[in-house]
């Protein structure tokens, strides 16, 4: 913040009369201050050279202030509750500082965790109508806490139904509007009652249908890998670029990291972060636990994070989810632009520098740029060869392939860049869909945003056990279904504000992609018993057109899904897994699998979050 | 040195339209002053009547009998029995548009643009091609792309030019079943090309996968409805060698002597380019050798290639590979090269059509001055004309197939392939109205003579043919 107020003796000095620090540290520092600019003790403190609470003591030794960390406990309790009838939580976060007392001679006591700053005390000075303003200085992590007590319920609410009070219709909170009740309720009493009546002809319309359904969505993949390649040719590596951009000019980053009962892989991460390229006082990393994950909370205490890190508890209330936790942490950011890692996220260390490089470089219609996410455990076992191929594919090809036609883009989980104005600006997450991600790269583009792509892989862990992977993949399936019904509310408004194209790419893409899913098996049955019995009905439901249709499909459409799978592992250099994308169809299997227990999760459960595993990979 | 490169399309698509169009009205035109004249395109007339037949009875590719006829083959006349040439005029309309819009991007003198693009637009033996040999156009289109995106990934290791090029020689099967062997010289090619990285196996995977999936998706149809997989397979895998070996053969000779200017043209190159191991390891090596492999292969299936469709895939090569030959051969050198090549080739061609060409090639020569009539193909037009009036016919089409490429009726055919075949041989007159026969089978087939008897009246007679109908 600019408008630094008069200060005593310099930081650094103090740091190293303390003790806490040496000349050399300090001259480091001032160097990377000049080259990259930034305050001196918050480089001190990133750098890991002093601890956090050092910091502030310092700082409010350096501006003469109190420090009141010390006695946090107390302020806690004593805090004046009415003083925040004036002002609100994002005025609270933005300005670093809270209102704690007035004194009896009429000044207003404000703890604040970023002194020094004419700007925050005439803020004060005016909202609360006084003319001075008494500063004690607290530690960001006092003052985050401080707000999540006063503003408690009001974090809570907004998490959880923040979208909902913005736009109840967004919000997949309900689960079927009342139309998509009737809808669904005639559709199916039609069929049962053609059924009844035609029971032949009505089973070879509703297959001639599926089928129609299967070619569209296999022509409308084929398109889309054809133009994702179309993107491997006409992109032109940046790295010059990159390197061009001064540290100076790169913004504050949020790094959003939600975690759950992951105490093993605080320090790997604490290592990743460390491990990018951007300027670690510019960092604001926040790693988001849940109040009864006490071991991860121990563990990340344990491994004494820089100072650039927070940990935000999230109250516990239901649902429970990841898109709850990422609201609870956005209104806690600090940066112009936030990104989202899991735990056992690995990103390439440029990936940061790339998505400002992009948000740079294009217009104001971007609102998030995603990385590509691959797998570093691929060779594990079978599944997690699987699991890469279809990885590969779909971040290489397919992402890139709706980029290139100008169409919406479903997120993945992790490595989505936001604009973080923007992101607030559309609602943040749905914490009731289960893939919030899918359901935020709709509703960017129906807020008339774009998502881009970038080229920056982060390595996750592949789900190596089946019964896992099918907990998770049922998730995200169970995400998409929502999904769906959500944009399908008002299905005449959508096509108005996304056009018809970008709305179709969507029903094929997002609706079709559970609805082949599930269809597999049920036609796969037929297959069998056509080849192994042949009994006279099928050839009745099988008009010789449906016929050379299904045909068509089986053989073409395993055709493309594997060889673009395929392909998709030779683009990555992954070529031990080329032999292994042949048994694809086997890995369909247990995607049908997972597809129907998303259904009936969607019907019972629908807001339930299935939990993946994480750090499987390391105990194998 | 620059080298030149293929033109991108995305900035120049109003240029190839247009083009494009004024070939297509060229060429449409062409084919049907060819076909007024009874002239009618190199297929096999069996082939064309079997689809007409299928068509005319709602008779999809799955219920016929057409598991011998590969499928792209199958569909490519499927639209337009009657008009064989319709979809190869269009391919290859927009191939030699393609290659005018690259003479226009990489020649600069407005003089030598003209002449050049004429010529190739404009060549007997590009215009007999595209009229005429809709096969052959296919897969050379096809050949082709195959040998461009392969070099392209080979100079670039973009997947998706190999993604290309792989679907584009697996589709080949689909035209002629023979290309399948050709799979065995893309695997000496990887072979050698990629033995040291000992990623072999994945390369080939890669290329290969989807010609494998052609051949064993069409198994798969062949054992669902047919049953009978080993017969088939024989016949669609038979080998002609001999044949093949042959048609290479007289494919050289006839070059050395008829077609000079392309063997002195394929001197030049291997005196240029020869002399380096690489070139021999490159997929260059391979569209050098493109043509005579096209021949080769063609041969081994029993079909003989023309010398005009030799010419035409020489030059479509010959456009391939100089943007890849350019910093061996220097730019300015390449472009007197092509012109010399080209110059010598169009002259050449329209001199030889005058006397050298095969039969069918001398007739299209008089077809485009109008000149040409041919009598056979006259008969079946009108033997043809005069059974559209009968709902129901029926016939031998072992015999009679040439008269249904000309048909135009909505009758019944009843023959060898229909479901009431048998029932209606029995009882003739209830079942159809009229009977069509071919005089040389009628006395060799002892059926022949009873069901003219039951229809009785001779409706009409040509030179080879007789239509029976009841009074």
């Amino acid at each position: 913040m600019p408008d630094l107020l008069m200060k005593g003796e310099k930081i650094g000095q103090i740091c190293i009369q303390k003790g806490l620090i040496t000349p050399e540290q300090l001259d480091e520092a001032l160097d990377i201050q000049r080259n990259k600019g930034g305050r001196i003790g918050w480089i001190l403190s990133s750098m890991g050279y002093i601890k956090r609470i050092d910091l502030f003591r310092v700082l409010s030794q350096h501006y003469s202030l109190k420090f009141a960390t010390p006695d946090f406990d107390r302020i806690k309790q004593t805090i004046d509750q009415v003083l925040f009838q004036h002002i609100t939580r994002d005025e609270v976060l933005e300005w670093q500082a809270i209102p704690y007392q007035m004194t009896d001679e009429g000044r207003l006591i404000v703890l604040n965790s970023y002194p020094g700053t004419e700007k925050t005390l005439l803020f004060f000075k005016e909202r609360f109508k006084v003319k001075e303003i008494e500063e004690w200085v607290i530690t960001d992590l006092d003052l985050v806490d401080l707000v999540q007590t006063v503003y408690a319920d009001k974090l809570a609410d907004d998490s959880i139904f923040g979208l909902f009070y913005r736009e109840p219709d967004e919000s997949a909170y309900r689960v079927f509007s009342a139309r998509q009740v009737i809808f669904f309720a005639a559709l199916t009493i039609g069929a049962a009652v053609s059924i009844f009546f035609y029971p032949l002809q009505t089973l070879g319309f509703l297959i001639f249908i599926a089928q129609m359904i299967y070619l569209i969505m296999i022509g409308f993949k084929f398109l889309l890998t054809i133009n994702g390649s179309i993107d491997e040719i006409v992109y032109r590596e940046n790295s010059k670029e990159l390197a061009a951009i001064p540290d100076s000019e790169l913004p504050v980053y949020t790094i959003l990291i939600p975690v759950f009962k992951e105490p093993d892989v605080i320090k790997t991460l604490i290592e990743a972060v460390k491990k990018f390229d951007y300027p670690q006082n510019k960092l604001d990393v926040i790693l988001l636990l849940e109040e009864k994950d006490k071991e991860t909370y121990e563990a990340a205490k344990i491994a004494e994070p820089p100072s650039n890190w927070r940990f935000l508890i999230i109250p516990p209330s239901q649902p429970q989810t990841k898109p709850k936790a990422c609201n609870y942490g956005l209104f806690f950011s600090r940066g112009e632009y936030l990104v989202i890692y899991d735990a056992e996220d690995i990103p390439e260390p440029d990936q940061l520098k790339k998505a400002y490089l992009a948000f740079k470089n294009n217009d104001e219609s971007y609102i998030c740029f995603q990385g590509a996410l691959n797998y570093f455990n691929k060779d594990q076992n079978l599944l997690t060869k699987l699991f890469t191929l279809e990885y590969s594919y779909w971040f290489d090809y397919m992402l890139p392939g709706l980029f290139m036609m100008d169409l919406p883009i479903p997120l993945g989980g992790t490595s989505n860049h936001f604009k973080v104005d923007k992101l607030r600006e559309i609602g943040g997450w749905d914490p009731f869909n289960t893939t919030e991600d899918a359901d935020l790269g709709i509703r960017a583009s129906a807020e008339s945003y774009r998502v881009g792509i970038i080229r920056s892989t982060t390595y996750e862990e592949a789900n190596p056990q089946v019964w896992n992977w099918i907990r998770q993949r049922s998730r995200w399936v169970k995400g998409y279904m929502q999904t769906t019904l959500v944009y399908n509310r008002h299905p005449v408004k959508m096509i108005k504000v996304l056009g018809l194209k970008k709305w179709l790419s969507f029903q094929f893409f997002i609706g079709g992609t559970p609805l082949v899913f599930l269809i597999n098996p049920i036609l796969w049955g037929f297959f069998i018993l056509w080849l192994t019995a042949n009994p006279v009905f099928l050839t009745e439901m099988f008009t010789p057109f449906t016929l050379g249709l299904s045909l068509f499909n089986f053989l073409f459409g395993n055709f493309l899904g594997i060889y673009m799978n395929l392909l998709g592992a030779f683009r990555r250099r992954n070529f031990s897994l080329i032999p292994i994308s042949l048994l694809n169809p086997f890995y369909w299997l247990l995607h049908s699998a997972a597809s129907y227990k998303a259904l009936w999760q969607l019907l019972y459960k629908p807001h339930y979050w299935e939990k993946t595993v994480h750090g499987l990979s390391k105990k194998d | 040195m620059k080298i030149t490169q293929f033109p991108s399309l995305k900035n120049r698509w109003r240029r190839l339209l247009l083009i494009s169009t004024l070939l297509l009205f060229l060429y449409f035109f062409i084919s049907q002053l060819l076909m007024s004249q009874n002239f009618y395109p190199d297929v096999d007339q069996r082939l064309l009547s079997r689809i007409s037949l299928n068509k005319l009875h709602s008779r999809g590719f799955l219920e016929s009998d057409s598991f011998d006829i590969p499928l792209f083959l199958y569909y490519s006349f499927w639209f337009l029995p009657h008009w064989p040439a319709f979809f190869s005029i269009i391919v290859g309309a927009f191939v030699v548009s393609f290659l005018i819009v690259y003479i226009l991007e990489n020649f600069k003198t407005p003089l030598v643009r003209m002449v050049f693009s004429l010529s190739i637009a404009l060549m007997p033996s590009s215009v007999y091609v595209i009229t005429n040999q809709p096969m052959i156009v296919l897969l050379m289109f096809f050949f082709s792309l195959t040998l461009y995106f392969l070099l392209e990934f080979y100079q670039s290791q973009r997947v998706f030019y190999l993604f290309l090029s792989a679907i584009a020689f697996g589709l080949q099967f689909y035209i002629q079943f023979q290309f399948f062997w050709l799979g065995i010289l893309l695997i000496l090619f990887f072979a050698i090309s990629y033995w040291k990285t000992g990623l072999i196996i994945n390369y080939l995977i890669t290329i290969l996968f989807p010609l494998l999936f052609f051949v064993l998706s069409w198994f798969f149809l062949i054992w669902v409805f047919r049953g009978d997989l080993t017969h088939l397979v024989t016949q669609i895998f038979s080998l002609d060698l001999r044949n093949g070996i042959n048609c290479l053969f007289q494919c050289f000779q006839s070059n050395l002597t008829s077609r000079w200017p392309i063997m002195l043209f394929y001197l030049y190159i291997l005196l240029r380019v020869g002399q380096y191991r690489s070139f021999y390891r490159s997929p260059l090596f391979f569209v050098f050798i493109a043509p005579f492999l096209l021949v080769f292969i063609l041969g081994t299936g029993g079909n003989q290639t023309t010398t005009s469709a030799f010419i035409v895939l020489s030059i479509m090569n010959c456009i391939i590979l100089f943007p890849y030959l350019g910093p061996l051969l220097n730019e300015k050198r390449q472009k007197i090269v092509i012109a010399i090549f080209l110059s010598f080739i169009f002259v050449y061609d329209v001199f030889s059509f005058l006397s050298l060409r095969t039969e069918s090639e001398g007739a299209f020569f008089k077809g485009l001055q109008g000149l040409y009539s041919n009598s056979t193909t006259e008969e079946y037009r009108v033997v043809a004309s005069h059974l559209t009036p009968f709902t129901a016919v029926l016939t031998d089409t072992d015999y009679t197939y040439p008269i249904f490429n000309f048909y135009e009726g909505n009758g019944t055919i009843i023959s060898k392939g229909s479901v009431y075949y048998q029932t209606a041989m029995a009882n003739p007159s209830y079942f159809a109205q009229a009977y069509l026969v071919d005089k040389q089978a009628m006395a060799i087939n002892p059926d022949s003579e009873r069901l003219s008897q039951e229809f009785g009246y001779r409706y009409y007679e040509s030179e080879r043919f007789i239509i029976f109908s009841k009074k």
